[in-house]
């Protein structure tokens, strides 16, 4: 053999090697995919008497996303009402009465979203859809805040976001103590999703 | 304590002083908890899925009832099927979730009504005060062990029957210007609110089942020592209550 004809099958195997892209070596966020319920928080905060803010949690998240940059991305959430969790049992017993949540006849919090605003880089910057709350359905619009993408050490792809709005517990029909507990309520949220 | 005790106890005070001149007027007796029912529960949302909202209705539509009752039209199977409706029509959203446990339950609160309205006369001779015993006893148990809001709608409830409750107690006895057939809306009312407050909000079910008891062992007992039997009842239920649950505050 040749030099050249050497020199021509290293460069086959190189190509060849190159056009063999293992799955971890994905580097696209484009796909689905499902949000990881370990890795993801749902943090709520409420005025308590004007003298402090009081913070829950839901603790029973899933979802999924279908990201597409710069086009048609969409996120549906379900969150378990009767896992809400602020740090005092009889609070939390409280919290689930049909004096506020009503946990047993409105067991889902599901959030659907409509449409995906971008900015001049093409981030996401805000997320409209239609919040679904103590049988309630409204419109609502989250500030986005994109805190990361890529490959995890086992093989397969994350994004993760973080994202808030605030909204009206009255628009719900959840008017029980207003004078006690404020109307006002902040929802956080930090999602970690892996591409399915 | 506006809307939960000052209002309906002012308003029981003058359907008490109209009541003695107009007998008529104590059919009013249901509508005069509405306004702490609509201040507490808010206007109710038709149509609605939640209980609460429609408690208005049950005791309208038990008034009317009653008042058939008294004029010897058909009797007390109005009632009965009146409180038969309103217990399945308040746990049907929850149908996924009926066992025999709970199936059990609803029997019982439905017996339970369904025993008092067929009494062809209440034997004790304080049914008000007893009934505000047992209003009173529910008010604090659930608004202890579950809902507040149940809790002052029963409170309120009690209230109502305050003025009643009191020329009882002040005559010992001696005034019946109480009829029972007047109970009977407020009686359905009661045995809905511990119903939604033990299907909706967990409440327990010995202090549930105390005050199950307590408005029967009341009124069916003989002249005023029927008050005893709501007040053994309905304080065994808070001691439950209190010996049992977390007694730590949030508020």
């Amino acid at each position: 053999m040749n030099i050249r004809t050497k020199y021509m099958l290293a460069l086959a195997v190189m190509a060849t090697a190159l056009s063999v892209t293992p799955a971890w070596a994905e580097t696209t966020a484009t796909g689905k995919y499902k949000i990881d319920p370990a890795h993801t928080t749902v943090l709520f905060t409420v005025s308590h008497l004007g003298f402090s803010n009081l913070v829950g949690r839901f603790n029973t998240v899933e979802g999924n996303m279908v990201l597409e940059p710069h086009g048609n991305s969409s996120v549906e959430v379900e969150i378990r009402t009767a896992s809400i969790d602020t740090n005092h049992g009889k609070r939390d017993d409280h919290l689930r009465s049909p004096d506020f949540f009503n946990a047993k006849l409105y067991p889902v919090i599901r959030f659907t979203s409509k449409k995906v605003t971008y900015d001049e880089k093409g981030e996401p910057v805000k997320l409209a859809g239609d919040l679904t709350l103590h049988g309630v359905t409204r419109p609502v619009t989250l500030d986005v805040t994109p805190i990361g993408a890529g490959k995890d050490p086992w093989g397969g792809y994350r994004a993760g976001y973080k994202a808030y709005t605030v909204i009206k517990r009255s628009d719900y029909g959840m008017n029980f103590m207003q004078g006690g507990i404020g109307d006002d309520i902040r929802i956080d949220l930090n999602i970690e999703a892996t591409k399915l | 304590m506006i809307p939960g005790l000052v209002i309906p106890m002012l308003l029981s005070f003058g359907a008490f002083r109209l009541g003695q001149r107009h007998p008529a007027t104590l059919w009013s007796l249901s509508a005069i908890w509405l306004p702490s029912y609509v201040w507490l529960n808010g206007w109710p949302q038709l149509p609605s899925p939640e209980a609460n909202d429609w408690l208005w209705l049950v005791a309208l539509a038990s008034t009317l009832a009653a008042a058939l009752l008294r004029q010897r039209k058909y009797g007390v199977a109005p009632q009965i099927a009146l409180l038969a409706a309103a217990l399945l029509a308040m746990v049907w959203p929850l149908r996924h979730l009926v066992d025999a446990a709970m199936a059990v339950e609803l029997l019982a609160a439905l017996t339970a009504g369904s025993l008092l309205f067929c009494m062809p006369a209440v034997r004790t001779t304080v049914p008000a005060l007893t009934l505000a015993v047992s209003a009173s006893g529910l008010g604090l148990v659930a608004s202890l062990g579950g809902s507040l809001l149940i809790g002052q709608l029963a409170i309120a409830l009690a209230a109502v029957l305050s003025a009643f409750a009191l020329a009882e107690l002040m005559s010992r006895g001696r005034w019946r210007g109480m009829d029972a057939v007047f109970l009977m809306p407020l009686l359905q009312l009661y045995f809905l609110l511990l119903m939604i407050a033990r299907v909706y909000a967990d409440l327990a079910i010995g202090p549930a089942a105390l005050l199950l008891i307590a408005p029967l062992a009341g009124l069916l007992m003989p002249h005023r020592y029927g008050v005893l039997g709501s007040a053994v009842s309905a304080s065994a239920a808070l001691a439950w209550l209190l010996v049992t649950a977390d007694s730590s505050s949030y508020y």
